[in-house]
Order: C-alpha cells, then sequence, then structure tokens
C-alpha cells in the first residue's frame, strides 16, 4: 500500500496538528516502512477471527444512579488556559 | 544512613525504633534525589520542601501508622501518573504547569501507606516509546553510561537508589524496555490488577501501571499494596490479591518454561544480546528449569498490531487535548485555527507524528486493513498465548533486542513507527498477561530477561524472579552517582 | 407539471431523566449555573478517570427500544465517534455505532382515519455535548462562552426509516413518539428546553422513482410548530430547484423561526470521517434476560393499546380516544374517574370540554392540576342524583379547578344545593306569574319564547339552584291551568 501526502496532509489536518514540510517528509517515508513492515501481518487471513478491542475480559459494571458531587467551580477553571468567573472562553467559532 | 542498602522493612524498623530517623530519612532521599537529577535528569518534579513537608506529615502521625506497610519508604511515580500536590506533565510542553485536581489511585495508595513521594520521573512525552529522548524536559541519561539513554527516569531513579520503588505505565512494553536498559526488575501486572484510574493513558486497552523495584521480595510487598479491585475503575479485576510475599517462600514446583523457536529473528538484535540470552538459557537450565523451543507463528506480529491499535488509541485519546480546559494554548483568531495551533505547538514532533499516523491508520482506507486486522491479531495472539501457557509457567525470551541506545546519535531505528524495542514486550500487552523483566549484567550495560506467565499468575514471575536472584549471584549493575 | 414524491428521515434526540450523567456522578438538572456540574471525566481533564456506566440510562434505552417495538442488542458496547468542537470536552463522543441499543422497529401515526407504520431503524445511548453561549450570534461573537454542564447527559437517539411522506406525518410522528416515551417516563421531551431535539434528512424525488433524490439535513427546529413548518418550507425550496430543473445541494441548513425560512450553514473544516472505533475503555454488558424481562414488565399500557381500548370498551369516539390517551396523565386521569363514575362518554365529555378548557386557559399540565379524579367523578354523581344542576356543576368544577376543594364541600359552603321541592319551587313560581302578567298572556297567545322567559325568571329567584326539569314541568301545569 503507497501513502500519498494528501492523505496523510488530511490525517493531520483531521488530527487538529500541522506537520512541517520536513515532518512531512520524514513521516511519509517512516509510513511507508511502516506499511512495508505490516505487509506480510496485512496478508494473513482472519477473516474468522473476532476482534478483541479491549484489554479485559470481564463484563462492565453498572452504576447506580446516584448523584455524587461535583468539582468546585473554581477548581474546574483553575487549569484553563481563558475563562471568566464562570465559562471557558474559545475564539471565534466561525471563520469571518 | 545509606539509603540505597536499606530494605523497606529496614526502613520501618529504623523509624519505629526512634522518630528522628525520619529526619536523617528525608535528608538522605533529597540528597540522593538531587545528586541523580543533576546527573541523569531522572525527574521532571523534584522538590525536597515537598519531601521535607511529608516526613514532618508522617511524624505527627506516627504513633497510628507504626505498621503501614511502606511506612517511610521513598517512591517515585512516572509524569503520567496523577499528583493533586505536584504538576502532572506526561514530559510535555502542553502540561508543563497542569496541576491535576486528583490523585491516582496508585498516588493514594502509596500516600495511605505511609510511603513518601520523592518526585515524578521523566520519560517519553505522554509515555510513547522507551526512546528517552522526546521529553519536553530533555532526555534521561543511562546511570550505568550516560551517554546512553536509560528509557526512563523510573528505572533510573530506582537504580541509583534514589527511591525504593517507582511506577510506570506499559502501554507496548516500555517500563519493562526501560528497567532492561538499567538494570533493575520491573514488572507489568495482569491487566487490571491495578487501577489505572488517574493515568493519562494513551493506549487504554494495552497501557498498565507497572512497578520497578531493585529486590524481588520488596517487588512482592509492594505488589500486595497496589494491587486490587477498585469500584472507580471497571478495568479493574474483581479478584483476590494473593499474599505474595508469604508464597514467595513454599517450594516451586519444577519450572518448564518455552522460549519461541524465531526469537533470534528480532529486527536490530544485537549479536552480544544473542550470545547472552542463549548463555542464560544454559544457566536457567542448570538451575533446573525446563526449557523448550516452541512455535508461536505470530508472536512476530504483536508490536505491529500493538504500535497500530496504540496510535489509534492514542490519536483518539489526546484530542482531549485542545487548548480550552487545562494546558497549553496557542495563540489564533478561529476556534478550528487554535486547536491547530495548540496542538502543533504544544506537542513534540515525534508526538505529531505518531498521532497523525494514528489519524491516517484509521481512517476508511486503512481501518479494515490495518486497525481492524490488528484487533483480530491481538485474539490470535491471546488465543496462542494462553494456550502456550497452559503447557508451560513462563515464556521467556530477551526483554529487548538491544540494550540502552546512545543518545544524540540518530540510528535508522529512531525512525521507525513500530519502536523495535517492542518487539518481546508487547505481546503481554496485547494479550493483558503479566510480564517481568530481570537484570542479567555482564559486561557492558545491562539486558533483561523476559518472562511472560499466565493471566493473574504473578507469583509464577515472583518465584522465578526470586530463583534468579538468589542463584545467579544478582549484582547491580554498576554506576556512579 | 411534475410531481413529486417527499422522503424524510428524522433524527429524534432525547434527553432521558436520569440523575447523574451517563459515565459519572455529576448532577443532570437542568439550570444550574455554568460549570457546577462537572467533574474530571466529563470535562475531559487528562486522565479524567475512567468511566462508569450508569444503569438506569442503560435501562431507560432499552426501555424505550422496547416500547418503539425494537429488538434489542445482545451485546451492550460503546464507541467512540472522533471530531473536535468546543462543545465537546474528550474530542469525542460517546455513542453506539456499531450495535445500537434496539433496531427493526415502528410507531403507528393516525392520518386522516388510516394508520401508517413509521420504521425505526435504530434507537442507540450516547452522550450530549455541552453548550456554547455566544455574545449575540454565532457568527459576530468575538469569542464564545463554554458551560459543559450538559456534556455527558444521556441522550438517546431514534432515526426513522426514510418513510415519512410530509411535514404533517413528521408532526405526527413527532407527537406520538413523544407521548410513547412520555407514558414510560424515560424523558419529558421538552422542545422549548432542548430536552427533545429533531433533525431532518429531506429530499424529493419524481413520483414513483425508486432513487431519492439528493438531500439536506434540517437542524433548529425547536418546536413542533417549528418542524412542520420547517420541513414544509424545504420541501418547497426543493421543489422549486427541481421544476427549474437544476440539483439541490446535499448540505445543512438551519431553520430560522423568526424569518420563516431555511439556510445553509457553513461547516468549513468538519471533516465526515469520524473514524468510529469500540471505546477501549468501557467493557462490554450482556443484559441479563431476566433484567429484560423486569424492563418488559415495567412498561404500561401505551397510547395504541389504550386507544384501542377507549374506543372498543368505552365506545368514546377515535378523535376523543385520541385526545384522552394523548398523555399517559391524561388518559390516567380518566381511567381513574371511571373507578367512581361509570359513565365514560360522559367523563369523556366533562374532560374534553371543561377541564381542557381550564387547563389550556390557565397553561396548566394535567400534573400540576388540583382536581382529583375522584372528585369529578363525585361531582358527575351529584349531578346525576340532581343534588346540583349541570349548570351549577360547571360553577363547581371551576371553583375545584382553581382551590381542589371537593364539590361537595363547595356545594355546602355556598348552598349550591338544588331546590327540587315541589312545594319550595310552587311557591316562588306563583310569585313569578303574579309578577308577570304579560308574559303569561303572551303565552296563551301561542308565544313561546315566553315560557323561557318565565324559566328564567324562577331561575334568577333562585340563584340558578332550581331543578330546571321539575321548573319546566311545575310552570307548564301551573300556566296551562
Amino acid at each position: 500500500m503507497e501513502t500519498n501526502t494528501m492523505e496523510l496532509k488530511y490525517a493531520s489536518l483531521d488530527a487538529r496538528i500541522v506537520l512541517t514540510e520536513q515532518e512531512e517528509k520524514e513521516l511519509t517515508e517512516q509510513v511507508q516502512k511502516f506499511l512495508d513492515m505490516a505487509a506480510p501481518m496485512k496478508k494473513i487471513n482472519l477473516a474468522n477471527i473476532k476482534p478483541t478491542y479491549y484489554g479485559f475480559t470481564r463484563q462492565n459494571n453498572l452504576r447506580k444512579d446516584e448523584v455524587k458531587p461535583s468539582l468546585p467551580l473554581e477548581t474546574s477553571l483553575a487549569n484553563a488556559p481563558d475563562a471568566d468567573d464562570s465559562c471557558f472562553h474559545v475564539p471565534k467559532i466561525v471563520e469571518d | 544512613m545509606e539509603l540505597p542498602n536499606s530494605s523497606i522493612q529496614q526502613i520501618k524498623t529504623k523509624i519505629n525504633e526512634n522518630t528522628s530517623f525520619l529526619d536523617e530519612l528525608g535528608e538522605s532521599v533529597s540528597q540522593r534525589c538531587s545528586k541523580v537529577q543533576k546527573k541523569l535528569n531522572a525527574f521532571i518534579s523534584f522538590d525536597p520542601q515537598f519531601i521535607a513537608e511529608q516526613i514532618e506529615g508522617i511524624k505527627n502521625t506516627v504513633h497510628n501508622s507504626k505498621n503501614l506497610s511502606l511506612l517511610g519508604v521513598p517512591f517515585a511515580l512516572a509524569d503520567n501518573i496523577s499528583t493533586s500536590e505536584q504538576k502532572t506533565t506526561c514530559a510535555s510542553k502542553f502540561l508543563a504547569t497542569y496541576q491535576p485536581p486528583f490523585d491516582a489511585r496508585v498516588t493514594s495508595i502509596l500516600k495511605a501507606n505511609g510511603a513518601i513521594a520523592a518526585g515524578k520521573t521523566n520519560m517519553n512525552e505522554f509515555g510513547v516509546g522507551c526512546s528517552g529522548d522526546s521529553s519536553y524536559f530533555k532526555a534521561v541519561k543511562n546511570p550505568c553510561d550516560t551517554k546512553h539513554t536509560s528509557g526512563n527516569g523510573a528505572a533510573a531513579a530506582v537504580l541509583t537508589g534514589a527511591v525504593k520503588l517507582s511506577l510506570a505505565s506499559d502501554a507496548l512494553g516500555e517500563l519493562r524496555q526501560a528497567a532492561s536498559y538499567c538494570g533493575v526488575i520491573a514488572i507489568k501486572p495482569t491487566y487490571g490488577r491495578i487501577s489505572r484510574r488517574g493515568l493519562l493513558d494513551y493506549a487504554s486497552s494495552l497501557e498498565q501501571i507497572g512497578i520497578i523495584s531493585n529486590s524481588t521480595g520488596e517487588l512482592a510487598a509492594v505488589m500486595e499494596t497496589l494491587f486490587g479491585y477498585d469500584p472507580e475503575d471497571v478495568s479493574t479485576l474483581d479478584a483476590k490479591v494473593p499474599a505474595y510475599s508469604l508464597m514467595l517462600d513454599k517450594n516451586t514446583n519444577k519450572i518448564h518454561a518455552a522460549v519461541p523457536e524465531d526469537w533470534s529473528d528480532a529486527p536490530y538484535l544485537q549479536d552480544h544480546i544473542k550470545i547472552l540470552f542463549q548463555e542464560q538459557i544454559n544457566k536457567l537450565e542448570d538451575l533446573g528449569i525446563k526449557i523448550d523451543l516452541i512455535s508461536l507463528p505470530h508472536f512476530r506480529y504483536a508490536s505491529t498490531a500493538a504500535t497500530i491499535i496504540s496510535a489509534v488509541e492514542a490519536f483518539s485519546n489526546l484530542a482531549n487535548y485542545d487548548g480550552i480546559r487545562f494546558g497549553y494554548r496557542g495563540e489564533a483568531k478561529h476556534l478550528q485555527e487554535m486547536y491547530t495551533q495548540t496542538r502543533s505547538e504544544g506537542f513534540s514532533s515525534k508526538l505529531k507524528k505518531f498521532l497523525t499516523f494514528g489519524s491516517l491508520i484509521s481512517t476508511a482506507n486503512y481501518y479494515h486493513d490495518y486497525f481492524l486486522q490488528s484487533q483480530k491479531m491481538r485474539s490470535l495472539i491471546t488465543i496462542e498465548l494462553d494456550t502456550c501457557l497452559q503447557k508451560y509457567d513462563l515464556l521467556l525470551t530477551p526483554t529487548t533486542p538491544f540494550t540502552a541506545p546512545k543518545l544524540d546519535h540518530p540510528s535508522p531505528m529512531n525512525g521507525e513507527l513500530a519502536d523495535p524495542a517492542g518487539f518481546y514486550t508487547a505481546a503481554a500487552n496485547l494479550a493483558g498477561l503479566p510480564a517481568l523483566t530481570f537484570p542479567v549484567n555482564g559486561s557492558g550495560l545491562p539486558f533483561g530477561l523476559h518472562f511472560m506467565a499466565k493471566r493473574e499468575n504473578e507469583i509464577e514471575l515472583l518465584k522465578t524472579a526470586l530463583l534468579l536472584e538468589k542463584e545467579i549471584s544478582f549484582q547491580k549493575p554498576e554506576f556512579d552517582i | 407539471m411534475q410531481e413529486f414524491e417527499t422522503v424524510i428521515g428524522l433524527e429524534v434526540h432525547v434527553e432521558l431523566l436520569t440523575k447523574t450523567k451517563m459515565f459519572c456522578g455529576c448532577s443532570t438538572a437542568f439550570g444550574a449555573s455554568p460549570n457546577t456540574q462537572v467533574c474530571p471525566l466529563c470535562l475531559g481533564l487528562p486522565g479524567g478517570t475512567v468511566p462508569e456506566l450508569n444503569r438506569k440510562a442503560i435501562e431507560y434505552t432499552i426501555k424505550a427500544a422496547m416500547a418503539l417495538n425494537c429488538s434489542i442488542t445482545e451485546e451492550i458496547t460503546f464507541d467512540r465517534k472522533n471530531y473536535f468542537y468546543a462543545d465537546l470536552p474528550k474530542g469525542y463522543q460517546i455513542s453506539q455505532f456499531f450495535y445500537p441499543m434496539g433496531t427493526g422497529g415502528y410507531v403507528e401515526i393516525h392520518l386522516n382515519g388510516s394508520t401508517k407504520k413509521i420504521g425505526i431503524r435504530q434507537i442507540h445511548l450516547e452522550e450530549d455535548t455541552g453548550k456554547l453561549l455566544h455574545l449575540g450570534n454565532i457568527i459576530s461573537s468575538p469569542y464564545s462562552r463554554v458551560d459543559f454542564n450538559r456534556a455527558g447527559v444521556p441522550l438517546v437517539e431514534i432515526v426513522t426509516d426514510p418513510e415519512v411522506r410530509s411535514a404533517e406525518e413528521a408532526r405526527l410522528f413527532l407527537q406520538k413518539l413523544r407521548s410513547i416515551l412520555r407514558y414510560i417516563e424515560i424523558s419529558d421531551c421538552k422542545m422549548e428546553e432542548g430536552s427533545m431535539r429533531c433533525d431532518a434528512n429531506i429530499s424529493l424525488m419524481p413520483l414513483g422513482s425508486k432513487e431519492f433524490g439528493n438531500k439536506t439535513e434540517l437542524k433548529n427546529m425547536n418546536s413542533f410548530r417549528s418542524v412542520y413548518k420547517g420541513i414544509e418550507y424545504e420541501v418547497e425550496r426543493q421543489r422549486n430547484i427541481l421544476l427549474e430543473g437544476a440539483e439541490v445541494t446535499p448540505q445543512t441548513r438551519h431553520w430560522d423561526e423568526s424569518k420563516g425560512l431555511t439556510k445553509a450553514m457553513r461547516s468549513k473544516f468538519v471533516s465526515a470521517d469520524y473514524r468510529c472505533f469500540p471505546d477501549p475503555a468501557i467493557p462490554p454488558f450482556d443484559p441479563p434476560q431476566e433484567w429484560l424481562e423486569e424492563i418488559r414488565e415495567s412498561i404500561p399500557e401505551l397510547p395504541d393499546s389504550r386507544f384501542t381500548r377507549f374506543v372498543r370498551e368505552y365506545e368514546l369516539p377515535p378523535y376523543d380516544a385520541e385526545v384522552l390517551t394523548g398523555s399517559r396523565e391524561m388518559a390516567d386521569f380518566f381511567d381513574a374517574v371511571l373507578t367512581l363514575y361509570n359513565e365514560p362518554k360522559n367523563v369523556s365529555n366533562w374532560i374534553m370540554s371543561e377541564f381542557l378548557r381550564l387547563l389550556n386557559s390557565t397553561n396548566t399540565e394535567i400534573s400540576e392540576c388540583r382536581i382529583k379524579p375522584e372528585d369529578l367523578g363525585e361531582l358527575l354523581n351529584l349531578m346525576d342524583k340532581e343534588v346540583i344542576s349541570g349548570k351549577i356543576a360547571k360553577g363547581v368544577f371551576e371553583e375545584m379547578f382553581a382551590s381542589g376543594e371537593k364539590p361537595e364541600d363547595i356545594i355546602k359552603k355556598k348552598g349550591l344545593v338544588q331546590i327540587s321541592d315541589e312545594n319550595t319551587l310552587s311557591k316562588i313560581i306563583d310569585s313569578v306569574l303574579e309578577g308577570n302578567p304579560s308574559s303569561v298572556e303572551d303565552f296563551h297567545s301561542g308565544k313561546n319564547k315566553a315560557m323561557g322567559f318565565l324559566v328564567g325568571q324562577v331561575m334568577k329567584e333562585t340563584k340558578g339552584k332550581a331543578n330546571p326539569q321539575l321548573v319546566n314541568k311545575l310552570l307548564k301545569e301551573k300556566i296551562e291551568k
């Protein structure tokens, strides 16, 4: 499988990351190398195998619908880069 | 007092004999950590003042805490384990000043058992990999040779006696690899043995908190304290924690171990590791361990599959790093521009590439052939390992194909998305099995023997480690601090 | 002129009436001040601990799925839908992408005297997002404020098959859906407060065609009325485009209630690829059969079967039955009155006229109403026993509605008992006849209207308490003498 630069650009944008030209070049090579290495695994027929998505084999526990204390407002906002006394701030949503 | 040579039990006894020993202890921990920090850059947060405060705290309550299992024991946490009293940075610019509003479960347990938090250890950014070179706070040097990486600060801090034990996370084997590079013992327990609450994980389904120690006996004691069901973490095992310390002394049946017949196919496997490992197999056989070469046809894909899974999970797990509620924020006029500025400036180049890879490999074009295929491979490898470990007590391999790589020395493997260091370790993460690395110290840099055991059968690993500790005249590697 | 067929699929979001959020114990109470109902988990803080699934949220979703005639998934799993937006704290929304809670159900609507089934493609549970507060509107707001109180509130999404054919059908469907969900008490379904939201996928195709045309997704319809008007508008808009021979652009459009039109929303930078994958931090859960049975048994008689019962057993006109079963409270009220006063048609008449009039004019919900069913039953009994007249009864009913007092208390207090004593009435009638000789003459000269006037005079004298039938009878006897 060949990865093209456009695919990589879209992938980085979907991760909200901008790669420098240098990084893009390096990553294209890395991905290509990785895909080559992964090629034998890709070829193995696993059609009848069920995927495992979890690290656990256990079933979930269901929690009772009981209210627990929330964080104090000051604590919730303490690490925010930009906030007023009750809300987080984000820049303009719609681009001009 | 010589901290590195005092056992957990000795520290406790001395405190109980005379509380004034606590001052000496605090002083010693601070000095030791300070030296290690200067020489190796093992810590991200280390504050003698904070240590002194904890010593005062213990003094004031010592009459009630005589029997605490880890009284006065200095420990370190990797900087992706939440601490409400110290910042938690994940070795990232993004979180350089982040102070969590809560303690991780393990942090609370250690505190409650009288242990002393010496500091937060350095690591790869967000715990991705064990190259030691992606920390925003600079690389950690190997105590045995400062030109080489130590993988992470957790292993270096234990080897050098700055702390008695340290905790770090392990998603593809990072914890065990670092322990192998530094010549210490480390265990990654069965998935669910230790609560993951408060761990800033990048790969939820693979990642576990593990323990690094210098001694099997002490490791057993710490495991007893840290293992156990956490009602607030659904991923923890609802199983009774064995009394490892007591069980250690019981006689062991003859151990039967398996080695994958193609173990030497690992990319970048160093010749001297090949020789050393072969020697170790012979030594183990001399100790009465029966060893068979067996076929594990899919073991070799473990690292590839785990890399893909971890990259996709990281892409998603780290999507909350958006500059709104915490951490770094980049300057921008609009929301979407703010995201890209924030994330492109807050993450290292290496992490940016890793997350982009995760984003790529989970798109519709790649999902089926790579991500889904990897999750299926995980099933297959799990079945293969479970079957093998029904028959054998242990699966034995080297921990890493090479000893600690050189820092500031670009090698072809630095450019790999799948860290070749994970060739032997990643399978245990995929299958959620317990694994332990035990140091072998010959000439040159240390390296580790890697043992995997049945699910929840950590005792088998401890017994083997104890056997090696007694029989192969366990020597700590030499270092100069 | 070419004719078109309208194809509409609805996506309805409904907030569940749980006390706490989907994965943490934060309260879901409406109207709290911003960011006071958040914790590390729903705020998406690093290492923000482990999701703990709310049993009630699962139960309610299953209950809804059953009430909508869906089959229930054998294994409950959750997936991550990955995208960046300011109201989404984790950078992904937890939803049921691969295995919705229920599939293949239907809802029946009554349209022009016939019944139509609208297929329910799926119903699934997911997390709600936070709220953006703009300074003015979203476009001009120089920055926006974010309140995460709503983030993580359990939300059920119900997706119909593309079988809705008109704005009227959409409105009827929504009303029936709301009625069902309120019957089973899983949501209050208040469109105005946002606890019920509806998006519509709308397309037109030439009549008889098998191939759907390009669709638009219509959002921001905040009442049943605006759903109707929005769809009407959008259908007309598309029809005009198609009649001009142009193509409908597939896009998301917003209904602007004040202007009465739909507008295209620019959504730059939003990827179509959500990279949905199973959430590695949430273990699957297989609901035990007994639990499912319990849930099924907890479902009350639903509007459709109640409607049928009301028509068959009580012989009510379908229109009355439809209104009475429109809400569970109303139907319960009706059934409760019948236990005391078993004249369904009579009760229905009272509710349909007097009761609904009062509820509407005072804007009162039936649940807040002070009249008890047994009191209405008693009132109707008193009427039948001729203790009071129908006219007086209406006044008493208004009094009951306002004060919640019992009818007999009001009647006693105000001395409203009907005068049915012949002697008493005879005396009053005699004096009326005496006082109005001209009317008596009019009557005898054939002017029947005079009779009415005389009855009115008697009622006036008795303050309306005279038994009207008896007054008529006695007056006739006396005047014709």
